[in-house]
Parts: structure tokens; sequence; C-alpha cells
């Protein structure tokens, strides 16, 4: 089961960031509205062994919509467009 | 009445670096040897250094990720010792330059006369995979999930970036271990001392690509321990001419290798009433080699950003004083004390302390970084010091 990834667009000014922010630097406001960014560029990807021993991909994903996320790379090169879910609370992306 | 020498009507004073000490770094800690243990043995060492006593200290600082659930006041109790001023850091690599900076102040203001700094963990495989799953919030949240196991997969797609933006090769970038090495053979208390050329730090085994295990500080427990106190006026002693900070720069949106450092020095340099190429030595926060890089770059070292020119004549023909203790790159980095092992190098080698790798030293560069919150580091500081006496 996949749900999209949510990042985040203060209701006051427009920026959207990823994490969810507390208050905005820009105009203060302390309201977030959720939008999907289900796509992306693969800017960066790197192997390294994941918690449970087992090979991981990691990716550096600039979203569509603004922020830059870590994915765990499911299929791509760097330069790809990849799409973007998660899966288990992990962001995932795929070209 | 306030005398020539006061600078506050409390008793104020120019502050001085008069003790330093490691609590020597191992891969291997004996049974017994808590994060405390480790603590208290470099503020012991300190203290000797210093010629002081516990009932001197009138201030403590820590820095620690492994202490809890214990503060500083636990600490304090634990050590000894009765202070005026107290203080927790938790800023990771960035921590010591950062105590150190209120610790200066504190004793400018009078609010205290001898403070004791002190960095250390002592992290076994489980704690240190806690830490890292733990961090923060966001790494709990949005890496731990992923199987993250650390930051090396970030600084490593750092690492990428930093190369393809500036022309260089990893073999340029092997110049910073393969120099932090040399030095290290100097140095009987860095864990890795055996000479390294580019070919074995690009043949080791691959850590996440392109960093190999030459890239990445090997783990140790440890600790460091400053003394900072009202200027005897005599004796061998440091001053710290100016300290800066910046965190947060980029609220974890920009490519992580543009740091805040640029901006620290834009007012560092000024504030010290010196020029980066005035510098004797610079203790730059080496977590990874890039970010070594790009610290010496952004402050001013590097003339013209003639980065390849730097790496090759400067520093691996020119053999130039960067982390003359290895850097942790050798010397390793016991958890929080990873920003103070560079001080404490520092302040060895303006005082005349650093037999084996000795340099002519009156000026030195200090840095701290750290706090990896999402991508890269957020925490930046760093301070010009002097030699006194």
């Amino acid at each position: 089961m996949t749900s999209p990834l949510l990042v985040w667009r203060c209701d006051g000014c427009g920026d959207v960031r990823f994490p969810r922010p507390a208050l905005c630097g820009r105009c203060a406001a302390r309201a977030f509205t959720a939008v999907e960014a289900n796509d992306g560029v693969l800017e960066q990807a790197t192997e390294t062994v994941g918690a449970d021993g087992a090979p991981l991909r990691l990716g550096t994903v600039r979203t569509a919509a603004g922020p830059v996320v870590i994915a765990r790379l499911l299929a791509g090169d760097p330069g790809d467009a990849v799409r973007l879910h998660v899966r288990d609370r992990a962001i995932e992306a795929a070209s | 009445m306030m005398t020539a020498h006061e600078l506050s009507a409390f008793g104020g004073c120019g502050a001085a670096i008069v003790g330093a000490h490691e609590a020597a770094y191992t891969r291997h800690p004996r049974e017994g040897d808590d994060t405390t243990a480790y603590l208290a043995e470099a503020v012991a060492g300190a203290l000797a250094d210093a010629g002081l006593a516990p009932a001197d200290v009138d201030g403590l600082g820590v820095a620690s990720f492994s202490l809890a659930p214990d503060h500083a006041i636990d600490l304090a109790w634990r050590l000894g010792l009765t202070v005026r001023w107290l203080m927790d850091d938790h800023s990771g690599g960035a921590s010591a330059v950062n105590m150190l900076q209120h610790a200066v102040r504190a004793v400018e203001a009078g609010d205290a006369r001898t403070i004791v700094l002190c960095a250390g963990d002592n992290l076994d495989r489980a704690a240190f995979r806690t830490l890292v799953e733990r961090y923060n919030r966001a790494t709990a949240e949005h890496l731990a999930p992923l199987g993250y196991t650390g930051p090396n997969a970030l600084f490593a797609m750092l690492t990428q970036r930093y190369l393809d933006a500036h022309g260089l090769t990893r073999a340029d970038l092997a110049a910073i271990p393969v120099a932090q090495r040399r030095w290290a053979t100097g140095n009987p208390g860095a864990v890795y001392r055996e000479p390294l050329c580019v070919e074995d730090v690009l043949g080791a085994p691959a850590v996440a690509p392109p960093l190999t295990r030459y890239d990445c500080v090997p783990v140790v427990a440890g600790a460091d321990a400053v003394v900072v106190t009202a200027d005897p006026g005599r004796g061998r002693r440091v001053r710290v001419r100016a300290i800066g900070a910046l965190h947060n720069p980029d609220h974890q949106a920009g490519d992580g290798w543009s740091t805040g450092f640029a901006q620290v020095g834009e007012r560092l340099w000024p504030a010290a009433g010196v020029r980066p190429e005035d510098v004797d030595a610079a203790f730059v926060y080496d977590d990874y080699p890039v970010m070594a890089l790009a610290q010496v770059d952004e402050l001013g070292l590097v003339p013209g950003h003639d980065r390849v020119r730097w790496l090759h004549e400067t520093l691996l023909e020119g053999r130039w004083p960067l982390n003359t203790s290895g850097g942790q790159l050798s010397a390793g980095q016991a958890g929080a004390a990873g920003g103070m092992h560079g001080l404490v190098e520092a302040v060895r080698q303006l005082r005349g302390d650093a037999e084996g790798r000795q340099v002519a030293c009156e000026l030195a560069l200090v840095t701290g970084y750290g706090m990896v919150l999402y991508r890269h580091g957020a925490c930046h500081n760093a301070a010009v010091l002097e030699r006194l006496g």
C-alpha cells in the first residue's frame, strides 16, 4: 500500500517545504496545506548497506513541487525523471 | 571601581585558554569506562595542563550524545565542581566552538572566572545505531524508514554534487585524507597512523560511492576538554581574537556545500583583524573530506577558489598544516568530542605542545560544523585563535 508524498505549502505566502514547518520564517503563518509531490528529478544516487544488512540505493530527488527529498531508489540513474510515493513511511522513487 | 584590566563592574576580564587535554581515543573501550569516565579524564587532564584544581573551577560546559539521562549539572556533581555558569550544548560538531563563544563572553562579563568545557562519548554499537536512527525527528520520521544507517550516504551524494560542480576528481579530493594521515603519523593519539596514498583512498572498500573507508571517520570512545579563564597575563596561553556562527542558513533546501561559512567569514576576519592568509594552521571539522575542503575554501584559505591547485600544491606538496592531529579522519570521532578535537589540537600547536608534529604557529583557525537535520549540517561556527606568551 502506497500513499502520495506530501509536501507543505504555507497558507500565508505559498512557500513550499519538506518536512512540515511549525512556523513560516517568511510570513509567520502557522498553517500549512499538504500538496502531493508525485514527480521529481533524481539528482544524485549512491549505494550503501541498509539497516537490515541488505544493499540499499538512496537518491536525492528534487520534487517538481520544489522541496528536495531523500528517497529509497527503486530504479533510475541521476538525471532521470522519477515518480515518488510513500510506502510504510518510506519515500520511494522510481524512473 | 573598575581597574584598567576589568571589562565590567562584575570583574570581567579578557579570556584565555590555558589548558587542553584529550582523553585517549580508542576503538575498544574498556569495560566499565562510561561516557562520564572519559569526560572526567579529559577534564582532569586539562586542569592539570592548566596548573589548576577543581576548586578553581566556577563554570562547566558539556557536549555529549551519550551522557543522558545526565546533564551538565549532573556532570558538575560527578566532577566535584560548584559553578556559577553552566551549559549543555547539543550542536554536534559545532558544540565546542559554540561553548567556547559563550565561555569567553562569560569571562569577559565577569560571570565566571575559570570555565571547563568538555565533550565526549562512549557509544557502543547499539547506542551508535540508536543515535543515528533517532538523531532528530526528521531522521526518525523520514530517513530511518528508508533503512538509513547514518549520514555517510547523504555526504556521498553531497560529495558527488561538489565534484560535479567544481570539476574535481575523486583523486583531487583524496588529497585531504592523504595529507591529514601524513600528520597523523606524528600523533600517538590517532587511531589510524599508517601513511596513505591517493590509490589507497580510492581503492579502499566503498562505504557509499564515491566515499570509501578513508573518507569516513572512525568511531571511537574518548573526550576532549579545554580550560578558559581570566587571562593570567603570563605563561603560554591562547586568546580568541574572534568567533562567528551561522545556523540553518539554507533551511536544508540548498546544495549542502554552499555552507554558512562564507557568511561567517565575512564577519570573522574583520573582527579578528587578520586575513585568511595570515593563519599558520587550520583545524576544520572534517567529518568528510568534502566538508573540510568546502570550509577552507569558503573561509578564504584557497586563493582564487583554485581548489585543485590548493589540494595538490599547497596541501599535498606544500604540507600546509591542515588538521595536524590527522583530523577526525585519522584520529577518530568520539561523538560530540569531534568538534573539540580540532580546538584541542589548535591549542596544543599554539602553545608548543604538539611534539612529533609541531609547526610554527601563532595564529590558527578552528571551525565547527554539525547537526545534520535532514540532508546536511545546519550548524557552522569558526574561531580565530592567537598565541600569547
